[in-house]
């Protein structure tokens, strides 16, 4: 794994948050991300259809769609690579609802720095796909 | 009829006056000779169709025995006997039966015995030579219709006598000078005098100047009319009572037509009079009550029109008095819309005989006006309890219904604007959150990848802004958790504290181990509540007797609860509630910031210890959602109890409970 970029797609409207993703993948020592980025639910519909990517880390709200719609077409769709919510809001339910959906963890925004997406990432990519998310 | 009837029944039992009209005269002859009875005897029956028909007794005591069995018209009685010689026989004789009829039968004429038998009650005295029955059955029947008219006599007499003085009512008479020449006894006990004291006096010498001029009055209108004359008069009776009299007073004339005395009834009215008075007071007072009353009231015949309305109702009704009314029905002056619902309400009324009370209703008037009246219908009953009709009363409630709907959307629109400041601090709290997470994440950033180009004094506001901005964090996530007591509020359900106490400190564990705290955990039992948010209460509660710890005293906290049956605002009876207490040894709180404590945003101590004066605003607002409250006990340097109470039972799945 070390050799091989992991080639990661963010799915975020928000270019500042974007930019803070950015910068803390690459404060990740030792380990390159090849990172796409996408604004919207209909781009990033398409995107993962491609299944070029080993990770999918996808933002709760996308202009009027939200991240878990997109999780869960996603999974219907056939998608097996993990996905992984990141959201600004602590909310128990909305997390429930996430992994429902299929998404390998809940990551708050503001808890996100280099060490806590590296953990979440690598754990989720450790994982086989779609593991009812409820026993992690 | 009457007289007839009394001379029967007070006939005595033997003697002439029963006797029956034909048949012949029943004679004992009691002679103590059997040969002078058997001449007596021979005299008497002599001839056919003799009148008489004779037994014989030979002494006193066989007369009396046969008296005393009844059916005998005449005694002839000889004095000579051998138990009973003379006068004695026959006063023994008439001692036990007055009205027998004697004659007495003696062998020689003799004035001076015969006299003696007359006075002493004998009808006849007569020589036993001279007895011929002729004469004999002559003298018996006269005496016998003299006996029955003297009879009669003394019934009639007895029977005016009886009404003169049984009569519960003073009878009296007086003469033309205005004396008392009679007065029965019922007079006399109502004017406390002897009879014999009244009669000789005038009415000034009895009574009271005021009422004997009146009396005196009364007699010269009698006088000069010749009419009968009533008055009512009031007397203070002999035992204080005041007397209510009607005194009537008729003329008394001879033969001629002439007045010769006057003659008075004098009736004992004061109950009468009382009751009637007491009567009329009623009847002035429900007057009073009806006219006075602010508020309609009517009476309906049973085909709901009125028979008697008061002045507010004509008033209402716009009419110049309650009479215009009258016949009338609410058909008259309201709209069908009003007029036809209430009179099915007064037939059901009258058919169920069950009123209606306090019943809200919009009355529609033909102009289009609307009132709100709280109406009451009662059937109407007469003596008999015969449903004659409906009465009621209507009050006029428009203002306060008008007060209430404003209340009404008062309140709707004091929720909506909770409801829109609860959404707002939600949202608020979410969206400061995303800016302060990005300046966080760029002072981070700028402080790893670029802390080389900053000065120190650089750096230190960065590390300053960082903080803030953590601390901004901290509130906006405090206010966030606040605003969800509401927002995201949770069906109540059977909630075990004992196992969330153990999550708690579970989560708390770190802190714990750093402080060297002691929590120690009594039973606590299950409650119906919000799970999250009860774990919210014990967290911020734990939390904080972790963190207001005094500098070198190892923290013991207690965790205990109690269940007592409590009355809780809004529940008529008391209910059982748990009281859940943590109590610490910390740094206590000094009693004048206690009233303070569970506002928002209250800090007591902000530059010693961390905080967002959010934590136990929170808890009251959960503890208050529960239907519940929070307390709090403290001495400073010693340490707290906070209690939260709550009921032990919710209404299943209800959240409804509000904040207010």
């Amino acid at each position: 794994m070390n050799e091989r970029p992991i080639k990661l797609l963010l799915v975020e409207d928000d270019e500042d948050d974007y930019v803070i993703v950015f910068e803390h993948l690459c404060h990740i020592p030792g380990r390159k991300f090849d990172m796409d980025w996408v604004c919207t639910y209909p781009e990033a519909v398409v995107e993962i259809a491609k299944r070029r990517h080993d990770i999918y880390v996808i933002d709760y709200r996308l202009g009027l769609d939200n991240g878990i719609d997109l999780i869960e077409e996603a999974v219907r769709r056939g998608c097996t690579a993990p996905m992984i919510m990141l959201t600004r809001y602590c909310d128990r339910f909305l997390e429930k609802k996430a992994r429902e959906a299929g998404a390998a963890d809940f990551l708050l925004k503001c808890n996100a720095n280099a060490a806590t997406l590296e953990q979440a990432i690598l754990k989720a990519l450790q994982r086989p796909a779609h593991e009812p998310a409820a026993t992690s | 009829m009457e007289i007839a009837t009394t001379i029967q029944n007070a006939a005595p039992g033997n003697g002439t006056a029963n006797r029956s009209a034909s048949g012949p005269w029943k004679v004992l002859l009691v002679e103590a000779r059997p040969d002078e009875a058997a001449r007596i005897n021979q005299v008497l029956l002599d001839g056919a169709g003799s009148p008489f028909e004779l037994e014989w007794a030979d002494g006193m005591e066989g007369a009396l025995h046969r008296l005393a069995s009844g059916g005998v018209d005449l005694v002839l009685l000889d004095l000579d006997l051998p138990d009973s010689r003379g006068l004695p026989g026959l006063i023994r004789l008439h001692a036990c039966f007055p009205s027998q009829l004697v004659v007495v039968v003696v062998d020689h004429e003799n004035e001076a015995v015969e006299l003696e038998a007359l006075r002493e009650g004998a009808l006849l005295c007569l020589p036993k030579t001279k007895l011929d029955p002729f004469w004999l059955a002559r003298a018996l029947r006269y005496s016998h219709d003299r006996a029955v008219a003297e009879e009669k006599l003394r019934a009639g007499l007895a029977f005016h006598r009886s009404i003169v003085e049984q009569l519960p009512h003073g009878i009296f008479r007086q003469d033309l000078q205005g004396r008392f020449t009679y007065a029965n006894p019922f007079m006399s006990d109502l004017l406390g005098l002897p009879q014999h004291e009244l009669v000789g006096r005038r009415s000034e010498e009895v009574f009271p100047k005021a009422v004997a001029e009146r009396a005196v009055n009364q007699d010269q209108e009698v006088l000069r009319t010749g009419r009968p004359h009533e008055r009512i008069e009031e007397l203070d009776a002999p035992d204080g009572r005041r007397l209510c009299l009607a005194v009537s007073k008729t003329p008394v004339r001879n033969q001629q037509g002439r007045i010769i005395a006057l003659q008075g009834l004098m009736m004992d009215e004061t109950e009468r009079h009382q009751a009637q008075a007491a009567l009329e007071q009623e009847r002035y007072f429900m007057h009073l009550l009806i006219s006075n009353l602010p508020d309609p009231v009517y009476f309906k015949d049973t085909a709901s029109r009125f028979i008697r309305v008061n002045q507010a109702l004509a008033e209402r009704l716009g009419g110049p008095n309650p009479e215009f009314m009258l016949g009338k029905t609410d058909f008259d002056f309201f709209a069908r819309e009003h007029a036809e619902p209430a009179f099915h309400d007064e037939q059901t009324v009258m058919k169920t005989g069950q009123p209606i009370v306090g019943k809200e209703e919009k009355e529609v008037w033909p102009d289009g006006r609307e009132k709100w009246v709280s109406t009451t219908k009662m059937p109407l009953r007469d003596r008999n309890g015969q449903i004659i009709g409906t009465f009621g009363l209507s009050r006029d409630i428009t203002p306060r219904k008008k007060a209430e709907e404003k209340l009404r959307a008062y309140a709707a629109s004091l929720a909506q604007s909770n409801r829109d400041l609860e959404e707002f601090a939600f949202v608020a709290s979410h969206d400061l959150q995303e800016p302060l997470g990005k300046v966080q994440a760029f002072a981070d950033l700028l402080l790893a990848d670029c802390s080389d180009s900053l000065s120190e004094k650089g750096k230190d506001y960065l590390r300053r802004l960082h903080k803030a901005t953590a601390r901004m964090q901290m509130l906006v996530r405090g206010l966030l958790t606040f605003s969800r007591v509401q927002t995201e509020a949770q069906p109540f359900q059977p909630v075990d504290l004992s196992a969330l106490v153990t999550e708690v400190m579970a989560d708390l564990d770190t802190r714990i181990q750093q402080t060297g705290a002691r929590v120690e955990v009594g039973p606590l039992g299950t409650v119906d509540g919000d799970a999250h948010q009860l774990r919210q209460v014990l967290q911020n509660l734990l939390g904080n007797a972790l963190k207001f710890v005094r500098p070198g005293v190892a923290p013991i906290v207690k965790i205990n609860s109690q269940r007592v049956l409590e009355r809780v605002t809004g529940a008529n009876l008391p209910m059982e509630v748990c009281r859940l207490s943590v109590e610490d040894n910390g740094i206590g709180i000094e009693g004048k910031y206690l009233g303070r404590l569970f506002n928002i945003f209250q800090r007591l101590r902000p530059n010693e210890y961390d905080g967002t004066g959010i934590g136990l605003a929170t808890v009251r607002r959960i503890a208050q959602r529960h239907g519940g409250s929070v307390s709090v006990r403290s001495q400073p340097n010693e340490g707290s109890v906070f209690t939260v109470t709550l009921p032990v039972r919710q209404r299943r799945g209800d959240t409804s409970t509000t904040i207010p």
